[in-house]
């Protein structure tokens, strides 16, 4: 019976102390979340930029669904605006770049960017949340031939006359 | 107002204490705008069309040159007439341009209706009594000067308001010349047109490549000595300026002294040409659009014109109506030249006007009211601009960009329609009415002020 007894006290000291290390452990998860997004600072549309959002995004894609850890993040919303504030970079450099007749390869250079910027963060509902999304959209529809893969080349025609082929 | 995120240009001085001199932005502009004339301080003064043809009804002597920088045979003349009119003391030339946009040949009203070129109408034939009707009225002596003669297969035919054919001479340019409507001559008969000279140059005439014809340029500064300021030399010179255009013009078309003998007017006329490099330049101005035939805009041009004064800065005044509404009002034709108007003829030149400059233009009529402004360009496709309403006050930055690199040039405006009819609800000097068009005014200031590194201020009532 002491024994039982002690075994008791001893899983729930064990549960407790497990538990505690797993308030610790989700505790610790937020703050670097949250000291990570703080991290993130002013938002250009550059690597370095790019390299601190995505650090946040892997660290929260490490932490278990299950604790909801990111309800917890207080300046979660900064996360976002930070990815909309690079994608709108992205699309501005865009634009200047047309809007200044810079050459067709620039253009089409920084087109690919914004548009690969928009997809590494946003889905296709999320255009709302883009400021100038409008403008990425119109300088696609002005390249949209440059931006449609050309149609294979038709096959040449069978002669009709097959007197006239010579057959393998 | 629209706050502004970022401003791209180092540049924040007014434009009319960078580039221009005393008299406003005309030496600044003809020594940009023509290629061979050198000098920052040149005698030139552009008049609008109206303004011209209440310069032709002023009493004195007046030197006039007509042509335009897009002009093959004014270009290479215009700085040896600037040096030779400054050998003589002369300080201003009137320069008047027949073609309206100062660059294509469609806005051109020296021609006979219907004329063409590369196979296009000229649209500004349709409006040659604007032409015909200066030469009917002022220069009736033209015909001793020119070479197309009003008996000649070159002359210009337009058709009067009362509907008869008129024949004039066609004046070429440059043709330069001095004025005097009371002016006759030995026999008596009225000779406006004192002394000029209508001559053809090319620039090869004087320079090839590298090579000076210092002969031909001193013969040509003797023809212009000989035919027009050993003239000038016997008389005295009168001054009509942008500030009498003005007051005369809205005194009136009002028929009220909205503005007295001795009033200070800090409003300065621009043509087509004028405005559009006006708005290239680096730097903020005050633009006022709108014209003395408009009842809304001589309800506030006084109110306009004092916070200019009281501010130390002087606006520039850009009326749509090519011609000021002068030959409709008081001649009774038919139509004005309103390039803010579906049914005419140059309305592209508005619609460009807008779309080149006015990119973030906020106006009543929205795009989306239908109530635009739209010509259909060489390619058959439609180009459409908002419509502003005059009197349009605005302050312009060339070149301000938002965050997203759009231009937003215009940082605010006052598009406010009053009246001078107390009998209205809009009459301007009500307590509402007046608060609120001073306070909109006030802030197109303020906003100039910012950009400018000056202290608003308003007029003291």
């Amino acid at each position: 019976m002491k024994r039982k007894i002690m075994l008791l006290i001893a899983l729930v000291l064990a549960a407790g102390l497990l538990g505690i290390l797993a308030i610790a452990s989700a505790n610790h998860g937020v703050k670097s979340i949250t000291e990570a997004i703080d991290a993130i600072g002013e938002v250009s549309y550059s690597d370095e930029s790019r390299a601190l959002i995505d650090r946040v995004d892997a660290a929260i894609a490490e932490t278990d669904p299950n604790l909801r850890l990111t309800e917890r993040v207080e300046n979660l919303d900064l996360l976002r605006a930070a990815k909309v504030r690079y994608v709108e970079r992205a699309i501005t450099r865009l634009y200047r770049a047309f809007r200044d007749h810079e050459p067709d390869e620039t253009i089409l250079a920084y087109l690919a960017d914004a548009r690969e910027a928009y997809s590494h963060y946003f889905t296709a509902e999320d255009t709302g949340f883009i400021h100038n999304y409008q403008d990425l959209a119109d300088i696609e529809a002005v390249y949209a031939d440059a931006l449609t893969p050309a149609s294979p080349a038709a096959y040449p025609e069978i002669p009709v006359e097959r007197e006239q082929i010579d057959l393998c | 107002m629209k706050k502004l995120i970022s401003i791209l240009l180092a540049a924040t001085l007014s434009l009319t204490a960078a580039a221009a001199g005393a008299d406003g932005i005309q030496s600044a502009y003809y020594n940009s705008d023509y290629a061979y004339l050198e000098d920052e301080a040149s005698v030139y003064q552009s008049v609008t069309l109206e303004e011209a043809y209440y310069l032709f009804q002023q009493e004195g002597n007046y030197l006039i040159l007509l042509g335009g920088s897009w002009c093959g045979n004014t270009t290479p003349v215009i700085g040896y007439i600037n040096e030779v009119a400054k050998e003589y003391g002369v300080t201003t030339i009137y320069n008047l341009d027949f073609r309206l946009d100062g660059t294509n040949r469609a806005s051109h009203i020296r021609e006979t209706a219907g004329a063409q070129s590369q196979g296009n109408e000229i649209a500004g034939s349709h409006f040659n009594y604007l032409y015909g009707e200066i030469v009917t009225r002022w220069l009736t002596n033209l015909n001793d000067y020119v070479e197309y003669k009003a008996d000649t297969e070159f002359a210009v035919t337009y058709t009067n308001a009362a509907g008869e054919a008129v024949v004039v001479p066609k004046v070429q340019v440059p043709f330069l010349f001095l004025y005097n409507k009371d002016h006759a001559d030995e026999s008596g008969k009225p000779a406006p047109i004192v002394a000029g000279l209508e001559l053809m140059k090319v620039r090869s005439d004087f320079v090839t490549e590298d090579t000076v014809n210092q002969a031909a340029i001193d013969e040509y500064k003797q023809l212009l000595r000989d035919h027009v300021f050993e003239a000038v030399a016997q008389v005295e010179l009168s001054g009509f300026t942008d500030a009498d255009y003005i007051r005369l013009s809205y005194n009136e078309k009002s028929g009220r002294e909205l503005f007295a003998a001795d009033d200070e007017i800090a409003i300065e006329t621009v043509t087509y040409r004028q405005l559009r490099w006006l708005l290239d330049q680096e730097g903020t101005v005050i633009l006022f659009l709108g014209g003395s035939w408009c009842p809304n805009t001589q309800a506030v041009v006084k109110i306009v014109n004092d916070f200019a004064i009281a501010n130390g800065v002087t606006i520039y005044n850009f009326d749509t109506k090519l011609d000021g509404g002068y030959a409709r009002r008081f001649w009774g034709y038919e139509r004005d030249l309103h390039i803010r108007d579906n049914n005419n003829e140059l309305a592209s030149l508005y619609v460009d006007l807008v779309l080149d400059y006015f990119h973030n233009l906020v106006t009543e009529y929205t795009l989306e009211s239908g109530n635009t402004i739209h010509y259909e360009n060489a390619d058959g496709e439609t180009v459409t601009a908002q419509k502003l309403q005059v009197p349009y006050l605005l302050v312009y930055t060339r070149g301000l960009e938002d965050e997203y690199a759009h231009f937003v040039p215009i940082s605010a405006y006052a598009e406010i329609m009053l009246t001078l009819d107390e009998t209205r609800e809009d009459y301007v000097y009500s307590e509402a009415n007046y608060t609120r068009y001073t306070d909109a005014a006030y802030a197109v200031f303020e906003a100039w002020a910012a950009l400018t590194g000056h202290e608003a201020v308003r007029p003291a009532d």
